[in-house]
């Protein structure tokens, strides 16, 4: 235990930050998590800026969100490492009086003179921001040597030349010939088999690329690349020219817990009176057969509490839907509806709305989706005490 | 070049593509093969990932059933020892910072008078650092008589196996530092919370105390930089003598 370096502190104690709304733009990689939480190097840009108030002695930071606040929610939640306090308000647009910063780039660089206006610039935004940090990031950690900026357990042949500025997270297999840098980004778990050349490129997490292929100017992320110089975007790229690795990892969907797979037993056992449902079936939104309900009541759901029983569906989700369900509704709001894990039962539940697809419920599945989860869950637990 | 012109050589490339290159019979069985290269890369490699980390678990586990056992007359005594002393209780625990910031409750035998922290005021000006942060001084008149054996032989840390079972620490990984000293932490140095605490790292095995707190950020990130469980057992070997030998503790 030895003396620790003091800091240069005179930040503010409380620092009011805006994320930027920018969902509209995201035109054309059409990511799930909204630009504050993309990857810049190590960590998500919003992490960066928790970075900066550490070291300029924050004791707590405020996040006014506009842009998937459910999102940034989970992931301030799991964002521990930093001694800080941090609150999430959710508004429906930022009072810029009420700020103190705008999340829109990395901390200590000048304002940006105009924002991004459409998707591609957004995406080179987003890939000068990393470049950008890439050289901030060698510089600052020049007394780690390349302790800093390759990750741990990873497997690189004698003969890559590793030219830095670079970054190379944890369980990254290099193979031998391969040239990484300048400016070359590879996330976690990722595999460049050999003779791959990265240079001003990111190579998203777990991802694939194939033995002998360069990139260049050009970020990668499973199957789908963005060429920044030619504003080319692939997606579904040849198996052996780039994949993802763990495709069922990240496409399964979340089982449930032991605990809701015994409450839905118990609520199956219940609603005996029911019968067994008809042999129907219909395909849902992320194309899995869910047998079809005889009528719109509570007590109609016990097929479907099987399914939970069987972990192919959670107690508590977005209700499955076929997609002719889902006309007339906002498109932003069918985006969060596809993208919204699926369960037996829902919000509109709570709120009394049974009619699977109407006006009503479709708004509270919206609500619980996009807004407030937690709440939501919240209020749905007290009602499922009432119910059993 | 206009937009219908575009559109037609397009469309006969990709026909001659077909035609020649994707149709192409011989080619189309390669492509299958490199495919399946592709493939079988990846699962070696995840599976490698898995190994790496359930080895890394095995070994906590198995080393830290050995170590209980094998240091349990040291245990009975200490036990014994600190119980006579002053009839207090044996064990204590402290809150500590583990992986990515999580808190939690470290095992240690006591080696303090029970009233350390009301004493603790009182000696702060006396305290080596002038910042008052890390309360760890040569000659601390909190410590017990037996304390201060516990100390210079880091019996105090034997409990600790107790975490590594219950897995939150491992054998081998960064010291888990109080949350005091990591309010006082740049960003830089929160580098180091990203991997599992251990009981041993390389610094203790080098100079221990002696090294400042950069040199320790910096082979806490060595550690993690070329983890493995080879080194692992390496380091694990290396504290034994640093231990016996109680190089930089007081």
């Amino acid at each position: 235990m030895t003396d620790i370096p003091t800091q240069n502190r005179n930040g503010p104690k409380h620092w009011r930050l805006a994320l930027p709304d920018w969902g509209e733009l995201d035109t054309i990689w059409k990511r799930k998590l909204p630009f504050v939480l993309w990857n810049v190097g190590e960590q998500a840009l919003l992490f960066h800026w928790l970075d900066a108030a550490v070291d300029q002695g924050s004791e707590s930071i405020e996040l006014t969100v506009v842009d998937r606040p459910v999102d940034v929610r989970q992931h301030i939640a799991d964002a521990s490492l930093w001694p800080i306090e941090i609150k999430v308000r959710s508004v429906n647009s930022i009072d810029p009086d009420n700020v103190d910063d705008i999340v829109d780039r990395l901390p200590g660089t000048p304002t940006l003179s105009k924002s991004p206006a459409d998707g591609w610039s957004l995406l080179r935004h987003w890939f000068e921001i990393e470049q950008d940090w890439l050289i901030q990031f060698a510089e600052d950690t020049k007394q780690y040597g390349k302790y800093a900026a390759i990750g741990r357990s990873c497997k690189i042949a004698p003969d890559v030349k590793l030219n830095p500025p670079f970054w190379i997270g944890n369980f990254v297999s290099i193979g031998p010939g391969s040239v990484i840098g300048p400016g070359a980004v590879v996330e976690d778990g990722s595999i460049l088999p050999g003779g791959n050349r990265v240079e001003r490129g990111h190579v998203g997490a777990y991802t694939y690329l194939g033995p002998e292929t360069s990139l260049s100017d050009a970020a990668i992320h499973k199957n789908e690349l963005v060429n920044f110089k030619h504003q080319a975007h692939i997606k579904n790229l040849e198996s052996f020219v780039a994949g993802g690795l763990d495709k069922n990892k990240q496409d399964h969907a979340p089982s449930p817990a032991f605990k809701e797979r015994w409450a839905a037993l118990k609520l199956y056992l219940k609603w005996t009176s029911q019968g067994s449902g008809s042999e129907m079936t219909f395909t849902d939104l992320s194309g899995q057969e869910r047998p079809a309900l005889s009528d719109s009541s509570v007590e109609a759901r016990r097929p479907w509490l099987k399914e939970v029983v069987k972990g192919k569906l959670l107690l508590f989700g977005v209700t499955p839907r076929t997609a002719e369900k889902l006309k007339g509704v906002p498109e932003d709001w069918q985006a969060i509806l596809r993208e919204a894990p699926t369960g037996a039962f829902s919000y509109a539940d709570v709120m009394g709305a049974h009619d699977i697809g109407s006006d009503e419920e479709t708004l509270h599945s919206v609500y619980q989706a996009g807004v407030n989860a937690e709440r939501c869950h919240e209020l749905f637990n007290n009602w499922l005490k009432e119910l059993t | 070049m206009t937009v219908s012109e575009k559109e037609t050589i397009g469309s006969r490339a990709s026909e001659n593509l077909e035609d020649s290159f994707w149709g192409n019979e011989i080619l189309s069985g390669r492509i299958e093969q490199w495919e399946r290269k592709a493939r079988l890369r990846s699962l070696r490699w995840a599976f490698v990932i898995r190994m790496a980390l359930l080895l890394k678990r095995l070994l906590d586990i198995v080393g830290s059933i050995f170590a209980i056992i094998v240091s349990a007359p040291i245990t009975i005594f200490t036990c014994l020892a600190i119980k006579l002393n002053d009839g207090g209780p044996v064990l204590f625990k402290q809150l500590r910072v583990g992986e990515s910031g999580r808190l939690f409750k470290i095992w240690k035998f006591r080696s303090m008078v029970l009233n350390a922290d009301q004493i603790k005021d009182e000696i702060l000006e006396q305290n080596q650092h002038a910042d008052g942060v890390t309360f760890k001084m040569k000659d601390d008149p909190r410590i017990t008589k037996p304390g201060k054996w516990i100390r210079k032989l880091s019996i105090d840390e034997f409990p600790q196996f107790i975490n590594v079972l219950k897995g939150d620490m491992s054998l081998v990984g960064p010291r888990p530092p109080v949350p005091r000293e990591v309010a006082l932490y740049g960003a830089r140095h929160l580098r180091r919370l990203r991997a599992k605490p251990g009981i041993t790292c390389l610094w203790q095995i080098g100079g221990r105390a002696d090294i400042d707190f950069e040199g320790q950020v910096r082979l806490d990130l060595q550690y993690i930089h070329s983890q493995s469980v080879r080194q692992d057992i390496i380091i694990l070997l290396k504290t034994i003598p640093a231990v016996l030998l109680g190089k930089g503790a007081y």
